[in-house]
């Protein structure tokens, strides 16, 4: 285990592609050990990524990338800006408003910070919000989409574990919710404190804007609706989204559309086929472990520290937060996930509660520098210095971190909508 | 030698990106359409094929094996720089360019691995006529995929291990080659 740990932490600090990292530091310890061998290895990652359920990942990333490009995030955004512009600082409301609402169709936390960024920024700065204030609430609004479903990562940690995905969205909107009231709590004393400016409420705007939005309000309705109903698998979720996007941009400009599509479909299968050559890469590492009974040994030790469950999920989050500072999401929960969900287990910790509080955690690690993505979309976009986003971003996560202590003390929060979905509702 | 091998990975790399990747973007569109189809027969009319779901799973990955050498080609794979990062900013450049030599090292290695242990498995799977769950569709020809995709990533390992060593050595090659390619998950 020793050798397994100090290659693989030697390899990803030289900068080696995390994938690749997994592999190698496999094949030392199956060279080294006189009775394994590593034909097996290609079937190994062959089988882990031939699973229907997998196939969610591709689907939503592709209805997210399809969406930016009809336009429909910008008449999201159109129709938040007519709901609560008019208040003061109300359109750094509707920024969070946009975030949520795209957030329940993308899934993906830093694509949405990248577009809001290209859509509200040069908005909030000619209304007068300052710099600062403005990256930094475009790089926190974009974590929300890590809770509000469908999120690729609660797809992932569902896959991981096994655990029902489903169960994981309805768990995810909740603290979803909380952090959106938070982050708009701050919003509410900054506009009291720094005077934000207002816009004007205008009623034929708003029902001009709310029809222009009705087919990407449509999309939620679609795809939340065929999950929660029991009618769709989150796979046929993914295609449904797909499948409307694809439907609402012929329908919309069928010869821009089609130019389009071509690129749009590289840009998926590019960012697909990298999450897909990690996934097989863990699907290797784990064959290892489970061959060498490695997570029960490590649960097992666990067990001899005396750790409470508290304790053990106090413990991880301070490693997810520590290691969010380094890695992305997606490679944070295929490092982590195949060790400490065994652990987790063996003390008694409810897995969908868990995967919550890892999703949050990854959502604060986003923007947490030096390598919190959001940071880096949002100073991408915006042309916003780093260090101003950060500053921006700030308070932001002072409530996300509220948010987070509240969900680790009180599991309820996130296993109350969960729980009422395995409630017969005639009372059978 | 040079110029050979800067004609070379052009070629290769014009097959990689547009060929390949073309190919395989196609592919998944198709599969993407193919679950759209399956959801309407199955809401809409109430039949399924029984090898629907088997022909999205496994037409989507081959997708994308065959994509993986696309994304090794931009050098996108995910991986953690800061420290790298960091290194560079201090001024350490041949250590970082010595790394980028390790990694291409390993990647060429383990692809050259995967897909020599693919082709046995390959071969067994053809004999035996395995099957998907559905136990309509053959496995062999997407496990072919697999092979192939490792097998183009060690290709272009190849011709960037040795843009890397240049590299090192204070002189620049395929100067047209994508960089690291800066991907947000």
């Amino acid at each position: 285990m020793g050798v397994l740990g100090s290659s693989l932490l030697g390899l990803l600090i030289s900068g080696v592609p995390i994938g690749i990292a997994l592999v190698s530091a496999t094949l030392l310890v199956i060279y080294l050990d006189p009775i394994m061998t590593p034909n097996a290895l290609f079937r190994a990652f062959f089988s882990f990524l031939n699973k229907y359920t997998l196939m969610a990942i591709p689907f939503f990333i592709f209805a997210g990338f399809l969406m930016e490009k009809t336009g429909l995030i910008k008449k999201l955004f159109n129709l938040a800006d007519a709901l609560v512009g008019w208040v003061p600082g109300g359109f750094a409301y509707a920024t969070l408003i946009a975030s949520v609402l795209f957030g329940a169709i993308s899934g993906s936390s830093t694509a949405m910070a990248a577009a809001m960024g290209l859509i509200a920024y040069p908005e909030m700065i000619r209304r007068g919000y300052p710099v600062w204030m403005a990256a930094g609430i475009l790089a926190c609004g974009g974590g929300i989409a890590i809770l509000i479903p469908p999120s690729v990562t609660l797809i992932l940690y569902g896959i991981l574990t096994e655990e029902s995905i489903i169960a994981l969205f309805m768990a995810g909107v909740v603290p979803g919710l909380m952090l959106a009231c938070s982050d708009a709590a701050i919003i509410l004393t900054m506009s009291f404190f720094m005077k934000l400016p207002a816009g004007e409420f205008s009623k034929s705007n708003l029902i001009k804007a709310s029809g222009e939005a009705l087919p990407a309000l449509l999309m939620p309705v679609v795809v939340l609706g065929g999950l929660y109903g029991g009618f769709f698998t989150p796979t046929e979720a993914g295609a449904a989204a797909s499948g409307y996007a694809l439907l609402y941009g012929f329908l919309s400009g069928p010869k821009t559309f089609l130019k389009e599509l071509i690129p749009t479909t590289t840009r998926a299968i590019n960012l697909t086929s990298i999450v897909f050559f990690l996934l097989g890469c863990v699907g290797v590492f784990q064959f290892l472990l489970a061959n060498k009974g490695w997570p029960q040994d490590i649960a097992e030790w666990t067990m001899t520290l005396g750790l409470t469950q508290f304790g053990f999920l106090a413990v991880l989050l301070i490693l997810l937060l520590l290691l969010s500072m380094f890695l992305t999401g997606v490679a944070i929960l295929v490092l982590t996930v195949p060790i400490f969900f065994p652990v987790a287990l063996t003390l008694g910790v409810d897995p969908i509660h868990l995967g919550i509080l890892t999703a949050l955690a990854i959502e604060m690690g986003a923007v947490i520098p030096p390598v919190g993505l959001n940071l880096f979309a949002v100073s991408g976009t915006t042309g916003v210095p780093v260090t101003r986003v950060m500053r921006g971003s700030f308070p932001f996560l002072c409530t996300d971190s509220i948010v987070l202590t509240l969900v680790l003390n009180f599991p309820i929060l996130a296993l109350w909508l969960p729980s009422l979905a395995e409630k017969p509702i005639f009372g059978q | 030698m040079s110029l050979f091998l800067e004609t070379a990975y052009k070629y290769v790399a014009w097959f990689i990106e547009k060929f390949i990747g073309n190919f395989a973007a196609l592919v998944m569109f198709l599969a993407t359409g193919l679950a759209i189809v399956e959801i309407f027969r199955r809401y809409i009319l109430g039949v399924t094929f029984e090898w629907g779901q088997d022909a999205v799973s496994y037409f989507m990955i081959s997708a994308l094996f065959l994509y993986f050498c696309v994304t090794q080609y931009k050098r996108s794979h995910l991986a953690m720089r800061a420290a790298v990062d960091a290194l560079n900013k201090k001024g350490f450049i041949r250590i970082t360019k010595s790394i980028r030599i390790l990694t291409s090292i390993l990647t060429i290695y383990i692809g050259a691995n995967f897909a020599m242990w693919g082709i046995p498995i390959v071969e067994r799977s053809a004999m035996m006529g395995r099957k998907s769950q559905s136990l309509i569709l053959d496995i062999w020809p997407f496990q072919v995929c697999l092979v192939i995709g490792f097998g183009l990533m060690t290709v272009v390992g190849i011709f960037q291990l040795y843009q890397d060593i240049q590299s090192l050595r204070g002189k620049e090659v395929f100067k047209w080659a994508p960089k690291e390619e800066e991907i947000d998950i």
